[in-house]
């Protein structure tokens, strides 16, 4: 099983950096630096983190080509390739739509939009050797993934949610698992991290949401979020917990891990606010969880 | 005299790298990035190399374009550069090269007074922390905010020809990037300061950075250089703006552009009249040059921008006019 975590642009980048350093000491093997409308540019922060680590791959977890232009995603793995060697993984996706309209931007064409990106990365000499992971949620876009690229980024963690996606998978692509994490108890973050797993769950596909009967709790999650009141949430935390999230004491991760693990799961990615949070990355450390 | 160091993205990241520790050592001012639209390096990630390399010198985008970027790429990126180089970020921008720009969005760009005018105030509130919702030219935003605050929010310069934008940088920029040729810049830099005074401001509010192609000249064979950076300005340069070169043959000179507009520049290079690489150079001898630099400097201008291609050997020239910096 390879490890890999998120970062990304809310906290100073001093941090950041000082968060990869520690993540790579416990044994962490890929960085996916994610981008969220608001957030610090993602480009800079793959820079800052491949300076401050030595082995790891540094990616994007994930950027949109809806927001980004393709140009620019390649332009930026080209510098990074040309500073810092073959360390490096391109994770794309299509984005929220909230936060996508938030900056005047209509996802539309999903499929044809991230195959033009692909087809570019591709065919673009300093890019063309660069594994491209997918982030999917979705049936169709998962398919498509499966086909068209060389990983793929499940947005599900719960281990019967990865069964239910797997189905869709039609090649012996590289699968990844990324879903909110965090060891608990962490006063500090919890209820933050409350939050990144309504927004998760918010965004669950719809055929999975039918497929497990879980349409009207979602609904009242986007409801209690819609109102921006995080404390409607907290009836929903065990649900969250339970479905859109890693989180636990060390060996309680470990055994949803092994689940994942047996269901052909080739990489857990530990996604925010795990790398955020000192405090997990510390036990993450003092564990030995993954570097065992 | 300040001088600063300009690169684009065409050129490696590795290299540009060893060029602008240099001219730290050397005390110049600033860096200057140009992002080549069409090229393959992206410039955030470009100018974070040199941001976490450099501990004093100023770092200059000069220039990107809102044409090509969404508002909040530039404002996600001017965030992370700024505090990446602990506040030495300065954000140009100008509407981009027109080909370029059209062949990358299918577009050409319009209504560019406006567009510019919103994007630097889109910007300017953005970098105060304050949360939009605007529906305009170029952005349309919905409760968009950066959720970082900067400490100190970076100077904006623009990096444009047209006498209706250069009436605008003089309202509403902290600076300006001028390029062209030398009775042109005169015109430009006297409108930019006009329009600053119009507007209740002063000129010397406004930084006045000269950024022409740049050619130590050392040998015969080095006014080749010359030449090839006078075939490629000549190809970016509207007609308004050509029409300041003063040719002996300007019907030779036609030709010419027209070579360096379809892209072949070494035939261009070739036929290049030399009054037209020292209209649009500062080319020369290290003497020559300093007092060109003179001469424009009492025109106005305060940074001086040393390359490129800066001549046959980079390195020697940055390190040439060390003497020249301010310490």
């Amino acid at each position: 099983m390879e490890y890999g975590i998120c970062l990304m642009g809310d906290i100073p980048l001093q941090e950041v950096v000082e968060n990869a350093k520690l993540a790579e000491e416990s044994g962490i093997q890929y960085f996916w630096i994610g981008d969220t409308v608001g957030y610090k540019h993602p480009f800079p922060i793959l820079v800052a983190v491949s300076e401050a680590t030595k082995k790891a791959i540094v990616g994007t977890g994930i950027v949109s080509p809806f927001l980004h232009r393709c140009v620019h995603i390649a332009g930026a793995f080209e510098t990074l390739k040309e500073l810092y060697g073959d360390r490096f993984a391109i994770g794309l996706g299509t984005g929220g739509v909230l936060p996508l309209s938030m900056v005047g931007i209509r996802r539309k064409g999903v499929i044809k939009k991230l195959e033009g990106c692909i087809d570019k990365l591709r065919n673009t000499a300093t890019t063309s050797n660069i594994p491209i992971f997918v982030g999917c949620s979705g049936p169709k876009l998962i398919e498509f993934a499966s086909k068209n690229a060389d990983g793929i980024l499940l947005n599900y963690i719960n281990p019967n949610f990865v069964e239910w996606a797997l189905q869709y998978v039609k090649t012996d692509v590289t699968l990844a698992a990324y879903g909110p994490s965090l060891i608990l108890p962490d006063p500090e973050m919890e209820n933050y991290f409350e939050l990144v797993c309504a927004i998760v769950a918010s965004e669950a596909n719809r055929n999975l949401q039918k497929d497990f009967k879980i349409t009207n709790t979602i609904t009242g999650i986007q409801h209690a979020f819609g109102e921006g009141e995080p404390a409607l949430l907290e009836k929903y935390k065990n649900f969250l917990y339970e479905n859109f999230a890693l989180c636990g004491s060390v060996s309680e991760i470990e055994k949803k891990i092994t689940s994942l693990r047996k269901l052909g799961i080739k990489q857990i990615v530990f996604g925010y606010p795990m790398g955020r949070s000192k405090r997990s990355l510390k036990k993450l450390k003092e564990t030995y969880m993954i570097s065992s | 005299m300040r001088f600063a160091i300009g690169e684009t993205t065409l050129t490696s990241i590795k290299d540009v790298l060893e060029r602008v520790r240099i001219a730290e050592e050397c005390n110049y001012t600033s860096a200057w990035i140009g992002e080549e639209l069409m090229g393959l390096r992206e410039i955030f990630t470009y100018l974070s190399e040199l941001a976490i390399k450099t501990k004093r010198i100023r770092l200059g985008l000069g220039i990107t374009t809102p044409w090509i970027r969404n508002i909040s790429l530039i404002a996600s990126g001017t965030t992370a550069l700024q505090e990446l180089s602990n506040n030495r970020f300065v954000l140009g921008l100008g509407v981009g090269g027109l080909p370029e720009v059209k062949r990358i969005t299918g577009k050409e760009p319009r209504n560019v007074v406006s567009a510019m005018r919103e994007t630097v105030e889109l910007l300017t509130q953005l970098f105060k922390g304050k949360k939009l919702s605007h529906k305009g030219i170029l952005s349309n935003l919905t409760n968009y905010g950066l959720s970082s605050l900067l400490k100190v929010p970076p100077k904006i310069y623009f990096g444009v020809r047209g006498p209706k934008l250069l009436r605008l940088a003089g309202e509403i920029a902290d600076g300006v990037i001028f390029s062209g040729p030398r009775d042109y810049l005169f015109d430009a830099i006297k409108i930019v300061d006009k329009s600053a005074m119009e507007h209740a401001r002063s000129p010397k509010e406004i930084d006045h950075v000269l950024w022409t192609g740049f050619v130590l000249v050392e040998d015969e064979k080095d006014l080749d250089l010359g030449k090839k950076v006078a075939a490629i300005v000549s190809a970016a340069l509207p007609d308004f703006v050509m029409r300041y070169v003063k040719v002996k043959d300007p019907k030779q000179f036609a030709k010419v552009v027209n070579l360096s507009r379809s892209g072949n520049y070494l035939e261009a290079a070739k036929l290049m009249p030399l009054e037209v690489v020292d209209e649009v150079c500062t080319a020369g001898n290290f003497d020559e040059i300093v007092k060109r630099f003179e001469e424009y400097e009492k025109h106005g201008f305060d940074e001086f921008i040393v390359g490129p291609p800066f001549g046959k050997d980079p390195l020697k020239v940055i390190r040439l006019f060390k003497n020249c910096t301010e310490v």
